[in-house]
């Protein structure tokens, strides 16, 4: 009897042993912890004369937009964000929606999913600062006819929309595009 | 103005010129009280008197002991001695007679600790015939210089009447002091008459020891308007006369405590919203100071906005300042130092001005989108001015106001720089909402950015037209025409 203990012995502190790993490593993913912070070093770009700088490090990229425009950040519901540029007086804008997003290519389900009337016409393959994209014209029920460029990069889908007539606007601001992290 | 306001205005001034601030206070001594032996001690007792029964007697004050002793023995060496310790002799005097008076006038400051008697050495002197104690005890008295002395005797006087020796004194409000012992044979019950005191003084404390061969008397009394010089005349005894009899006397000059010396220095380590003054008692004025510290505000004749710091305790001469206060930066002040003791208040000069650091800038700060995954999330911030952060971060949970019990704040330290930052948080719920801002803080204040909010999990966030959201877009020859609705 006492050499059996004395065998099981071992394999008894080994099954306690897991146990208390497998609780700590469950306490330590279940409950919410800071896991790292820090400052973003990356330095200002030169802005042009007439252009500000937008800089958003959650989605990881910068770009150049003219100081006539106001700029609105909307936390979408079910995890999407908004970025609007707009001078509505003046009749120029933009904005871009962001979405992580795991496939390669943008797929027509999605293409469905966030252009309900499903136009898409003068497609064409696009690079903006790497990135692989399409650009095409769209409608939208309340802009009207669109200049869309959408294109993917460090698992977010960028989707890049324009009243038809600002199609030149968006091509530089397009240009002024950068990646960053 | 009619001449009746002038004169209204006038008493206004005056009061706040000599009542409303602090005023340096005329010195004064004052009577405490006096005790005797209260009983004829036998011979060669030790004659002790009971402090306690002076009422009020405390920290500080002067306790006057003349201890008197009456033999017939010849012995020069047979001085009087004080058994309570502490005290220190005054004038030692010895009259070689048929009844020799030994007479010594001993003082002592009481210190914390009050003593309770004062008792002279009877029992150790050889033929002892009478021995006898008197005490007063003074306040206000200057500790570091407190007589001035002068003292006599004489032997083979007819009369055991005293007389005192004339002193001279230059202090304003000195008090005289006359002690005096005579050796007699007084053959009856010593009596408080046994002396009458010279016009001007005041007595309650007469003694007398022995009443057998050679009997002593001891007296004293106080004046606290004396002559200048001061002459105190005869201190008449009423036993009877005889050439075997012998006195003693000794006149003291009190010299009252001052208000203390203080000087003004510099003010020092000053910041935004602190400083130190700074302050020296140079000279106590005789007495410790009990009391001290600063009035400080910003005028410079430290008139209207005036505060006060007050530190209690014992203090004597050196230096002492005061950083506690808070003060408003970016402002003009003066002070002045002040201390308190037995004889009154001394203020110092008011400083020269010294003006608090630059005010600290409260940071401003963003909050910018998170970025969220399935159970962690990056959030965001960036701080956009003011001065350094001392503390930056965020407040993060699921309660869309950060006012729930899940609400958890990140600190990230210091942020010396206009830049963006974040904290990576883990172990989220999946497929929830949280919600968080920035935060950066400094003296100057703490600033929050927006509540902002993520879903982690899997986005199913779809694409909504929030461009010119709100607006009519029309398209006119391929321009546009936006139009509030």
């Amino acid at each position: 009897m006492i050499k059996r203990i004395k065998r099981s012995t071992p394999s008894i502190v080994l099954v306690l042993v897991c146990a208390l790993a497998g609780y700590l490593i469950y306490d330590y993913f279940s409950n919410p912890h800071v896991v790292e912070q820090g400052i973003r070093l990356e330095p200002p770009r030169s802005t042009p004369l007439g252009s500000r700088e937008y800089r958003d490090f959650a989605h990881q990229f910068s770009l150049f937009y003219p100081e006539a425009l106001t700029v609105q950040e909307i936390d979408e519901a079910g995890g999407g964000s908004t970025i609007i540029f707009q001078n509505p007086e003046a009749g120029v804008g933009f904005q871009i929606f962001i979405v992580g997003y795991s496939e390669p290519v943008v797929t027509e389900e999605r293409l469905k999913k966030d252009i309900p009337s499903g136009v898409q016409t003068n497609k064409e393959d696009i690079i903006v600062d790497g990135a692989s994209g399409v650009a095409f014209y769209s409608l939208d029920l309340g802009l009207g006819e669109t200049r869309e460029a959408w294109f993917i990069k460090n698992g977010f889908l960028y989707e890049v929309t324009t009243p038809k007539p600002l199609e030149a606007h968006l091509l530089e601001v397009l240009k002024s595009w950068k990646f960053i992290l | 103005m009619h001449r009746r306001w002038y004169f209204v205005l006038f008493l206004f001034s005056f009061f706040v010129v000599f009542f409303a601030l602090p005023n340096e206070t005329q010195a004064a001594i004052s009577f405490v009280g006096s005790a005797e032996n209260s009983s004829d001690p036998s011979n060669n007792a030790d004659p002790t008197a009971n402090l306690t029964t002076i009422s009020g007697l405390a920290e500080g004050d002067l306790v006057i002991a003349a201890c008197g002793l009456a033999d017939a023995d010849n012995v020069t060496t047979a001085n009087v001695l004080m058994n309570t310790a502490g005290y220190t002799g005054l004038s030692d005097l010895f009259i070689d007679d048929t009844h020799e008076t030994n007479f010594e006038v001993f003082y002592k400051f009481m210190g914390a600790s009050v003593d309770t008697s004062a008792i002279c050495e009877g029992s150790t002197l050889g033929i002892d015939t009478g021995t006898a104690i008197v005490v007063m005890a003074f306040r206000g008295v200057d500790t570091t210089t407190p007589f001035d002395v002068a003292s006599t005797s004489q032997a083979t006087a007819n009369d055991p009447d005293a007389d005192p020796l004339s002193i001279d004194w230059s202090t304003t409000g000195v008090w005289t002091v006359i002690a005096v012992a005579s050796a007699h044979v007084l053959n009856f019950t010593c009596t408080s008459d046994a002396y009458i005191f010279p016009t001007g003084y005041t007595t309650n404390a007469i003694e007398c020891g022995g009443n057998d061969t050679t009997d002593i008397s001891v007296g004293m009394g106080y004046n606290s308007a004396p002559a200048d010089p001061e002459n105190p005349g005869i201190v008449d005894h009423n036993g009877t006369d005889s050439t075997s009899n012998s006195w003693a006397a000794v006149t003291m000059a009190l010299r009252p405590a001052v208000p203390p010396t203080v000087t003004t220095q510099d003010a020092s380590s000053i910041g935004a919203t602190s400083a130190t003054f700074n302050g020296t008692i140079d000279a106590t004025g005789g007495a410790t100071s009990t009391v001290r510290g600063f009035a400080w505000g910003t005028s410079a004749t430290m008139n209207g906005d005036v505060a006060t710091t007050t530190e209690s305790g014992s203090f004597g001469t050196g230096a002492f300042t005061d950083s506690a206060q808070t003060l408003i930066c970016n402002t003009t002040y003066y002070y002045r130092p002040y201390a308190v003791n037995i004889a009154g208040t001394s203020t110092a000069p008011i400083s020269n001005s010294f003006t608090t650091s630059a005010c600290t800038v409260a940071p401003s700060v963003t909050t910018n989108f998170a970025n969220p995954g399935f159970n962690f999330a990056t959030l965001n911030g960036t701080k956009t001015g003011g001065d350094d952060a001392t503390q930056h971060g965020f407040a993060w949970g699921t309660n869309a106001n950060l006012s729930g019990g899940d609400t958890a704040t990140t600190s990230n330290g210091a942020l010396n720089s206009n830049s963006s930052f974040y904290s990576v948080v883990s172990g989220l719920s999946v497929s929830t909402p949280y919600f968080f801002r920035a935060y950066a803080t400094n003296t100057g204040g703490t600033a929050y950015g927006a509540i902002r909010s993520f879903t982690t999990g899997v986005s199913t966030a779809t694409r909504n037209a929030r461009l010119f959201e709100g607006f009519r877009v029309k398209l006119i020859d391929s321009q546009i025409i936006i139009n509030q609705q």
